[in-house]
């Protein structure tokens, strides 16, 4: 049986309950101009991969993942996450594409706002963010850490909790390559050190190709899924340029015809 | 410091001009209808001294307070859901309109009539007066609320009380503060009117007991207290509180 299964045979935009942007298209007169963003995406999904979800910007990525989190129930199809080999709910982090940090709050307080009840006083939150490079951030507030500080923050905040699936929405997106790169050793060291799924939407094929054990393009409108490859790369072959470019022009070829 | 020494020079000068002002005026027309500072400053130190006015002015106080913490807690209860849902919002929008625009004094007379001379009539005529202001602005602040919040929220499961307090109600507080500082404004504005229709006692009955004594010195004693301690409170209490709700802004 598959771990995690996504089969959302039709996603349209209408109007939502709340946020401005719902209030600004009125409501009625807009759900019949509404436009399908995803159509008939199946995926099936095992315990511990770390999948790339790469497709052109604005193509439903983010929707996509909403759609696992729970934030969208509306929609046609049902997604499935099964249970953890603990026999109890699976934990879900989300490294939004902004870092959604509560300015009013320290970076500490952000850590402890997700954490579980039977973490607190743990002090797991203090520890992840030494391991993370953070240990000075502790008592600052986000507004005053730059963009990359920020985006790690954001990235403890969804290690913290120790989630089962980890969604992640474009984390590393306009920060400078070093920093990227930094950010995405990181990642990968965290997922081979604890058992998680990872979820991870990009535009990048480079940052795809880095990270994933399988990659999956999206592209269209509705978005569908177009290719669905296994990467088997080693981490080395992952940072020559001549193996990665190798693999784009396959990825990316089919991806036209 | 010395702009803290300047604003303080400031402050002196203003308010000695303000009384020069005031004496010139009182000695120019020379009649009770307009008392010199220092008739007004021995009648207030004489009604501290029997008691009379700190004990009108502290009933006065206590039922603004009832009233403006009513009037906060349902006003912004009735703001934040018609500011999340948009039926709701559609639905009562007249209604809050309606209540906006009832006269503050149809308001008092319609609750003296159907709830009697009370306690409970005369604060519940002012924070319905003062509701709908409440609603209106917590409204708006709940349209402004930032998706991106909400969806942290949502996604981390952190539940209904921790969203409330570390999501939601630290976006609101601009929001609760203007309205917080325009309530009491308000509210003890509107407690005197009540007390005059319909109390035995409080700043608001003295006023009208003094009006009909025509007791001049008196009316400006009063007034004079009642706005100073709402001032301290301003001072105090709202600006102190507005600087911890804003720490995080550098």
């Amino acid at each position: 049986m598959n771990w995690l299964s996504i089969e959302v045979a039709r996603k349209r935009y209408g109007p939502k309950s709340y946020g401005q942007g719902a209030r600004a298209d009125g409501g009625g007169a807009a759900s019949e101009a509404s436009t399908a963003v995803l159509e008939n995406v199946v995926l099936s999904i095992e315990y511990g991969e770390f999948v790339c979800i790469l497709g052109p910007s604005g193509c439903g990525k983010t929707t996509l993942l909403n759609l696992v989190a729970g934030l969208d129930k509306n929609f046609e199809g049902n997604i499935a996450l099964r249970a953890t080999r603990e026999q109890r709910e699976a934990r879900i982090g989300y490294v939004f594409q902004s870092p959604a940090l509560l300015p009013w709050r320290t970076v500490g307080e952000n850590l402890k706002l997700v954490m579980r009840p039977d973490q607190t006083g743990s002090g797991v939150e203090r520890e992840l963010l030494s391991q993370m490079g953070l240990k000075d951030c502790y008592d600052a507030y986000p507004g005053d850490l730059s963009l990359g500080m920020s985006r790690r923050v954001a990235l403890a905040r969804a290690l913290v909790i120790e989630p089962d699936l980890l969604l992640m929405d474009e984390p590393f997106v306009s920060l400078d390559e070093s920093k990227a790169a930094e950010l995405r050793q990181l990642l990968t060291r965290f997922w081979k050190a604890r058992t998680m799924t990872v979820l991870f939407v990009t535009h990048d094929s480079r940052e795809a190709i880095q990270l994933g054990q399988r990659i999956i393009v999206m592209a269209g409108s509705p978005a569908t899924v177009q290719r669905d490859e296994m990467v088997i790369l080693t981490p080395e072959q992952r940072e020559d340029p001549l193996y990665v470019e190798a693999l784009r022009k396959q990825i990316l070829n089919h991806n036209r015809s | 410091m010395s702009g803290r020494l300047l604003s303080a020079a400031n402050f002196i000068l203003s308010l000695g001009l303000f009384l020069l002002l005031w004496q010139l005026a009182a000695a120019w027309t020379d009649s009770p209808a307009l008392p010199f500072p220092a008739t007004v400053l021995e009648t207030f130190f004489l009604a501290v001294e029997t008691g009379e006015l700190p004990y009108h002015l502290a009933v006065t106080l206590a039922r603004t307070f009832v009233a403006f913490l009513l009037s906060m807690i349902i006003g912004s209860s009735i703001g934040l859901v018609m500011g999340r849902s948009r039926r709701v919002d559609r639905f009562f929008d007249s209604w809050l309109i309606l209540f906006l625009n009832i006269p503050a004094l149809v308001v008092i007379i319609l609750c003296y009539i159907w709830f009697g001379l009370t306690e409970v009539a005369a604060v519940l005529a002012v924070s319905v007066n003062k509701i709908p202001n409440v609603a209106a602005t917590m409204r708006e602040g709940a349209r402004a609320l930032e998706r991106q919040y909400m969806d942290l929220a949502l996604s981390y499961r952190i539940g209904v009380w921790k969203t409330l307090r570390h999501v939601i109600l630290p976006q609101l507080s601009p929001f609760f503060a203007a309205s917080a500082r325009s309530g009491l404004a308000l509210v003890w504005k509107i407690v005197l009117v009540v007390e005059l229709l319909g109390r035995s006692n409080g700043v608001g009955f003295q006023l009208h007991l003094f009006f009909q004594l025509f007791d001049v010195p008196s009316i400006m004693a009063y007034t004079i207290a009642f706005v100073a301690v709402i001032q301290m409170i301003e001072i105090f209490i709202f600006k102190p509180w507005e600087r911890h709700a804003n720490r995080w802004r550098s």
